[in-house]
C-alpha cells in the first residue's frame, strides 16, 4: 500500500450547488497541505512542525490559490456555455417533436409568423433603399438640397439661381462645396438612330458634393462651367454600355450633342445615380448674363451642398440667415432678408430624393409594426392556451426535480425554434413581395429599383424574429413558472383561480390590443381608399381623354430660332391630315410631364410695385393656337392665339384665371400689359388655370404665349383623336420622319396615363396598407374566436351548473356573448381612440379631399369590426349552450 | 533527499504530469508523492506550479477533473487524462526524446576543429 491516498477515487463526491470557483479552489489547496501534513506527521513530526514543513514547501498559498482561480474560472465559464449549448440542442429537439405532433397548429403559427416578418423585412427594405441610403455616397447626412422658398406667392420648394449657387459657394467656411444641377435632354447622333437622352448640367463642385469618382477617366471641376472649356462630358454606366458598346478606349474620344461636338472625360460607376435618370453630366455653361442680377430670378437649378462637419443643421440654418442679410446688402431692392417673402431652406438629401414616397414609406412602417404585436399577441395567446394543457407535463418535471429554470428555458427555445421557423419563411415571403414590387406599376419610382434583401436587411429579420419570440414566449414562459405542482397532479390545474385569473387576463389583454390595432389600420386604409377615389376623380383643370402626348426636340446647330416655327408648322399641318385626328397643337410644357417648368418674375408696368418688394412671378409656357382647344381648357376672356400672332406681329399673351385673380384681382385683364419674357406683352385672354404637375395641388399663376413668338427649341406634341391615342404613335413618327429624319420622337405617352401615373405612391400606399388591414383583420378575429372558445371550455363545469340549475341554453348563449362582446367594444373602442389621437395626425400629409378623422368612414370601419367580432364571439357562445351539464358533472 | 542540482527544466511539468496521469486518475498530492517516490525524492516538483500547471491543462482540455472521495472520506479533486490529453501525450514524448537525442548528439560528438 504506498502512502498516498488511494489513485482512484472510491466514491464519486458531489460539490455542494453553487459553490463558487474560489471555495473549489482553496477546498483543492487545503486537501493538499492536510495530505501533507498527515504524510509529515506519519514520518514522525509533530503536528506544528508537519504544518510549518507543508506551508514551506508549498510557497506562497495565496499567490497560488489566486493564479489558480483565474484559470479555473474561465475553465468553469466554458464549461457551463457548454452545457447550457448541450441542454439549448436537446430543448430544441423536444420542442421540434412537439410541434412536429401537431402539425395544424403548428402551420398556423409560423404562418402568422411568417407573414409579420416578412412584411417587416419588406418594409424596412424599402425604407433602407429610399429613405436612409438612396445613393451611394460617403457622409450623406451632410448632403442638403437647398431650396427656395416664396411663400407670399405661394411658390414652394422651387429651385436657386446660378448665381445663388456661386454666391454660396463663397461661403467655404459652412460648405465643403456647393452644386447646382440642372436637368436637360439632349439628342445624340452619330452612334446609329438619333437618341435622346437624359444629361445633368451641373455647375460647381459637384465632384466634390458627391465624392464623385469617375469608374474611368475624370470628372471636371467647376472651371469647366467657363465659356469655351464646357465641351466635355461625363457618360453614366448604363449610357457607355448602350451608346458606346462599353468601349475601353472611351475616354478623350468626341460625341455629338445637339449637333455640337463634346469630348468624353470618363464614365461613372454602375451605383452612380444622382439625377436618378441621368445619363451623363456635363458642366453648365455660366456667362456674364447668365450670373447678372437680372438673371436671379431664374430659379432653374438643383443646389446641393456638402457641409462641413461638425456644423448642426441649425448652425447651418443661422449660418444661411446671416448669408442673407449680405445678399439684401448687395441687392437693396431684394427682400432676401424678408422670410415671409424669400426663404432659403436645407433638407437633408435622403428626404428631398424620397420626395413623395417619405410619408408612404413612414405610415407602412407604422402599419408593419402594428402587424408585427398583432401576429405576437396571436401567437403569444396561442402558446398561452396550450399550457393549460401541458400543465401536467410541466408539473411531473417539477416534482422530479427539474428546477424552474430548465422548465423557463424549454419554453423559450420552443418559441425560438417556432420564430426563426416563421422568420425564415417570412424572409422568402418578403423577397417575393419585394421582387412582386419592382414588376409592378409602382416600378416607375426609379428609387424602389435598388430595393433588395441585403446584409443588413436579413439582420433587421433575424432582429425582429428574436423580439418576436421574446414577446410571445413570455408570457407561456411565465405562466410555466406559475403551474403549481399538486393541483397539476391532481387535474385541478385548470380551475385554479389564482393562476387561471392572471392568464384570462393575459388573453383578454391580447384580445383588446389586437382588436385596437385591426383598427387603427382599417380606419387607415379606409381613409386612405377614400383619399385616393376622390383624387381619382379630381379635375386636373383640363380633359384628359383621347389624347396623345410626346416631345420633339431641335438641335440649335441646325434651327435658328427663326427657323424652328418653319419646322413645328410643317408638323402641325402634317399631323392635322393623319386619319382620324381631331386637333393637333404644341406645348413648350406637357401637364404631368418632366417638361421644363420655370418660375421667372414679371412686371406690371405702371401698376403700384407689391408690399414688402416682393417680385410678381409666374410660368411660362408657350402654346399652338389650337392648344386650349386641344385638353380642353375653356377660355373666359378675351380670345384664343391665332395664326396671325406669329414673329414680328405685336407680342401678345394669354394668362390664366390664377394669375388673373392674384395680380388683377377684380378687373379684367384683357388689354392690359406685362413684362415677363420681353417687354410690352398685351393680354389677349385669360383661361381656366391647370394643374401641371399634381393633381389637387393649387394653381400656380401661368402666362402662355404663341409658339411662333417663342419657340423653343423643343416642344410638346398634343394629338387628340377619335381613335384610340396610343395607336397614332407610328403615325405621328413617321410624320416626323418625312419631314427631318434626325429628329427623335420620344417620351410618348397617353394624357390619362401621366396623370393617373402621378398617383402611384398614393396607389402602393392604399395596396399595401389594404392588406395589412386585411390580414390584422384575420388574425384578430381567429384570436378573439379562439380565446373565447378557450375561456368558454374552461368554464364548462360552471356552465354545466347554471343548466342543471334551470338556466335556458339561450341565457347560456347570452352569459357568454355578453363577455365576448364587451371585449370587443373595448378592444375597437381602444382603437378608435388611438387613430383618432395619434393615427390621423400620421396620415395628415397622405390624404386629400377628406379628413383623416372623416365620421364616415370611422362610423363604417367600426361598425364593419365589431359586427365582425360579434359573429366570432356567437360560435363559441353557441356551443357553449350545447353543454349536456349532466355530462360535465359527471367528468370530474 | 532532494538533489537541488536537479532543478526541473522549464516545459518538462506538463511532461512529467501527463505521464504520471496517463496511468490513472491522481489528485495533486497524489501526483507530487508518486514522482518523489519513484524518483526516490531527487527530484521534486516545485508545488507551487503543480495546480496552476494542472488546472492550465484542465483548460485546454487535456485533462478532465472530478471530485471523489477518498478512503479517508475526504473531498479531493481528481485529474484523469482525456483522448486529447493522451495525444498531447504523445506529441509531449516525442518532442522529449528528439530533445534527449540531440543533446546526447552534442555530448557524445567529438571536438570542434
Amino acid at each position: 500500500m504506498t502512502r498516498h491516498e488511494g489513485d482512484w477515487p472510491a466514491r464519486r463526491a458531489f460539490r455542494v450547488k453553487g459553490s463558487g470557483v474560489r471555495e473549489d479552489v482553496d477546498a483543492e489547496l487545503r486537501f493538499h497541505l492536510e495530505g501533507r501534513v498527515e504524510e509529515l506527521m506519519l514520518k514522525g513530526l509533530s503536528r506544528e512542525d508537519a504544518e510549518a514543513e507543508a506551508q514551506r514547501r508549498f510557497g506562497d498559498a495565496k499567490r497560488v490559490g489566486a493564479e489558480v482561480e483565474v484559470i479555473a474560472g474561465s475553465t468553469k465559464r466554458r464549461q457551463n456555455l457548454g452545457e447550457l449549448w448541450l441542454a439549448v440542442i436537446r430543448d430544441a429537439r423536444l420542442a421540434g417533436r412537439g410541434l412536429l405532433a401537431r402539425p395544424g397548429y403548428t402551420t398556423v403559427v409560423i404562418i402568422t409568423l411568417a407573414l409579420a416578418v416578412g412584411a417587416n423585412t419588406a418594409v424596412y427594405s424599402a425604407v433602407r433603399s429610399v429613405l436612409l441610403r438612396p445613393i451611394p455616397v460617403d457622409g450623406i447626412d451632410r448632403l442638403f438640397a437647398l431650396r427656395v422658398d416664396m411663400p407670399k406667392l405661394e411658390l414652394l420648394n422651387t429651385q436657386l439661381s446660378a448665381g445663388d449657387v456661386v454666391d454660396l459657394r463663397e461661403r467655404k467656411d459652412v460648405f465643403e462645396g456647393v452644386t447646382g444641377v440642372n436637368a436637360s435632354n439632349m439628342t445624340v447622333t452619330g452612334t446609329g438612330e438619333p437618341r435622346r437622352i437624359a444629361v445633368a448640367r451641373t455647375m460647381g463642385d459637384f465632384g466634390v458634393v458627391f465624392g464623385a469618382r469617375p469608374a474611368i477617366g475624370t470628372f471636371y471641376d467647376a472651371n469647366a462651367s467657363q465659356p469655351g472649356n464646357h465641351h466635355v462630358v461625363v457618360l453614366s454606366h448604363r449610357a457607355w454600355h448602350e451608346l458606346f458598346g462599353a468601349d475601353p478606349a472611351i475616354v478623350g474620344k468626341p460625341v455629338t450633342l445637339n449637333d455640337s461636338t463634346y469630348r468624353v472625360l470618363g464614365v461613372m460607376p454602375r451605383d452612380f445615380r444622382f439625377p436618378r435618370t441621368a445619363d451623363a453630366w456635363n458642366p453648365f455653361p455660366l456667362s456674364a448674363q447668365s450670373l447678372s442680377p437680372q438673371r436671379r430670378g431664374t430659379l432653374n437649378m438643383t443646389g446641393v451642398a456638402r457641409v462641413r462637419t461638425g456644423i448642426s443643421e441649425e448652425q447651418l440654418r443661422s449660418q444661411i440667415r446671416a448669408e442673407m442679410k449680405r445678399w439684401k446688402e448687395r441687392f437693396p431692392q431684394s427682400s432676401y432678408d424678408d422670410e415671409s417673402v424669400y426663404r432659403l431652406r436645407p433638407v437633408p438629401l435622403t428626404d428631398f430624393l424620397a420626395g413623395q414616397l417619405r410619408p408612404v414609406l413612414l405610415v407602412l412602417l407604422g402599419a408593419v409594426a402594428a402587424v408585427l404585436l398583432i401576429a405576437c399577441a396571436n401567437v403569444g395567446s396561442l402558446q398561452l392556451m396550450r399550457t393549460t394543457g401541458r400543465a401536467r407535463e410541466i408539473a411531473v418535471r417539477a416534482a422530479l426535480g427539474a428546477g424552474r429554470w430548465p422548465i423557463v428555458r424549454q419554453f423559450l427555445v420552443e418559441s425560438l425554434v417556432l420564430a426563426t421557423l416563421g422568420g425564415a419563411l417570412g424572409v422568402a415571403f418578403g423577397s417575393v413581395a419585394l421582387g412582386a414590387l419592382a414588376r409592378s406599376d409602382v416600378a416607375r419610382f426609379e428609387v424602389l429599383h435598388d430595393v433588395q434583401l441585403d446584409g443588413p436587411v436579413l439582420f433587421f429579420a433575424v432582429a425582429v424574429t428574436l423580439m418576436s419570440a421574446l414577446i410571445f414566449g413570455v408570457m407561456p414562459a411565465w405562466r410555466a413558472l406559475q403551474v403549481n405542482a399538486q393541483d397539476a397532479l391532481r387535474g385541478a390545474a385548470g380551475r385554479s383561480a389564482s393562476a387561471g385569473v392572471s392568464r384570462h387576463r393575459f388573453l383578454q389583454g391580447a384580445v383588446v390590443v389586437q382588436l385596437a390595432l385591426t383598427v387603427v389600420l382599417l380606419l387607415g386604409s379606409g381613409v386612405l381608399v377614400r383619399s385616393l377615389s376622390a383624387l381619382l376623380t379630381a379635375d386636373p383643370g383640363f380633359r384628359t381623354e383621347q389624347a396623345l402626348t410626346m416631345q420633339v426636340s431641335l438641335p440649335s446647330t441646325r434651327y435658328k430660332r427663326d427657323e424652328r416655327y418653319g419646322l413645328y408648322d410643317r408638323l402641325l399641318t402634317r399631323l392635322r391630315a393623319l386619319p382620324g385626328v381631331d386637333v393637333v397643337a404644341l406645348t413648350s410644357t406637357v401637364p404631368f410631364s418632366d417638361m421644363l417648368l420655370d418660375s421667372s418674375p414679371f412686371n406690371v408696368p405702371g401698376a403700384a410695385p407689391l408690399p414688402d418688394g416682393q417680385s410678381r412671378h409666374a410660368n411660362a409656357i408657350a402654346v399652338s393656337p389650337d392648344y386650349f382647344r386641344a385638353i380642353g381648357v375653356s377660355l373666359l376672356k378675351g380670345r384664343a392665339f391665332t395664326d396671325d400672332d406669329r414673329a414680328g406681329a405685336p407680342p401678345v399673351v394669354i394668362i390664366d384665371e390664377q394669375l388673373a385673380n392674384q395680380y388683377f384681382p377684380g378687373e379684367s385683364a384683357v388689354g392690359r400689359v406685362i413684362d415677363h419674357f420681353g417687354p410690352g406683352l398685351t393680354v389677349v385672354g385669360v383661361v381656366r388655370s391647370v394643374n401641371q404637375l399634381e393633381l389637387g395641388a393649387a394653381y400656380k399663376a401661368t402666362v402662355y404665349y404663341p409658339y411662333a413668338q417663342m419657340p423653343f427649341s423643343w416642344a410638346g406634341i398634343v394629338v387628340k383623336s377619335r381613335l384610340p391615342p396610343a395607336s397614332l404613335a407610328p403615325g405621328v413618327r413617321a410624320a416626323l420622319r418625312e419631314i427631318d429624319p434626325d429628329l427623335p420622337l420620344y417620351d410618348v405617352e397617353t394624357l390619362s396615363n401621366r396623370v393617373s401615373g402621378s398617383l402611384g405612391a398614393r396607389k402602393l400606399a392604399v395596396g399595401v396598407l389594404g392588406s395589412f388591414a386585411a390580414l390584422a383583420l384575420t388574425l384578430a378575429l381567429l384570436g378573439t374566436y379562439g380565446v373565447l372558445s378557450y375561456s368558454t371550455s374552461q368554464r364548462t363545469r360552471e356552465l354545466g351548473i347554471r343548466m342543471a340549475l334551470g338556466a335556458r341554453p339561450a341565457d347560456v348563449v347570452n352569459l357568454v356573448l355578453r363577455g365576448g362582446v364587451t371585449l370587443a367594444a373595448v378592444g375597437v373602442l381602444a382603437g378608435v381612440v388611438v387613430y383618432v389621437s395619434i393615427g390621423s395626425r400620421v396620415l395628415e400629409a397622405l390624404v386629400y379631399g377628406v379628413s383623416p378623422t372623416d365620421a364616415v368612414t370611422v362610423a363604417i370601419g367600426t361598425a364593419v369590426l365589431t359586427f365582425a367580432a360579434v359573429v366570432a364571439c356567437w360560435l363559441p357562445a353557441w356551443r357553449a349552450s350545447t353543454v349536456d351539464p349532466a355530462v360535465t358533472l359527471r367528468a370530474e | 533527499m532532494a538533489d537541488p542540482d536537479l532543478e526541473l527544466v522549464r516545459g518538462t511539468l506538463d511532461l512529467l504530469l501527463l505521464r504520471t496521469l496517463s496511468w490513472g486518475p491522481m489528485h495533486g498530492l497524489g501526483i507530487v508523492q508518486w514522482i518523489e517516490d519513484v524518483t526516490h525524492e531527487s527530484l521534486q516538483i516545485e508545488e507551487g506550479a503543480l495546480y496552476p500547471a494542472l488546472h492550465r491543462m484542465e483548460q485546454k482540455g487535456w485533462l478532465e477533473a472530478e471530485w471523489g472521495l477518498t478512503e479517508k472520506n475526504r473531498q479531493g479533486k481528481f485529474y484523469r487524462l482525456t483522448a486529447r490529453g493522451r495525444s498531447q501525450l504523445a506529441v509531449e514524448l516525442s518532442k522529449w526524446s528528439r530533445y534527449t537525442s540531440a543533446v546526447g548528439l552534442v555530448l557524445a560528438a567529438e571536438g570542434t576543429r
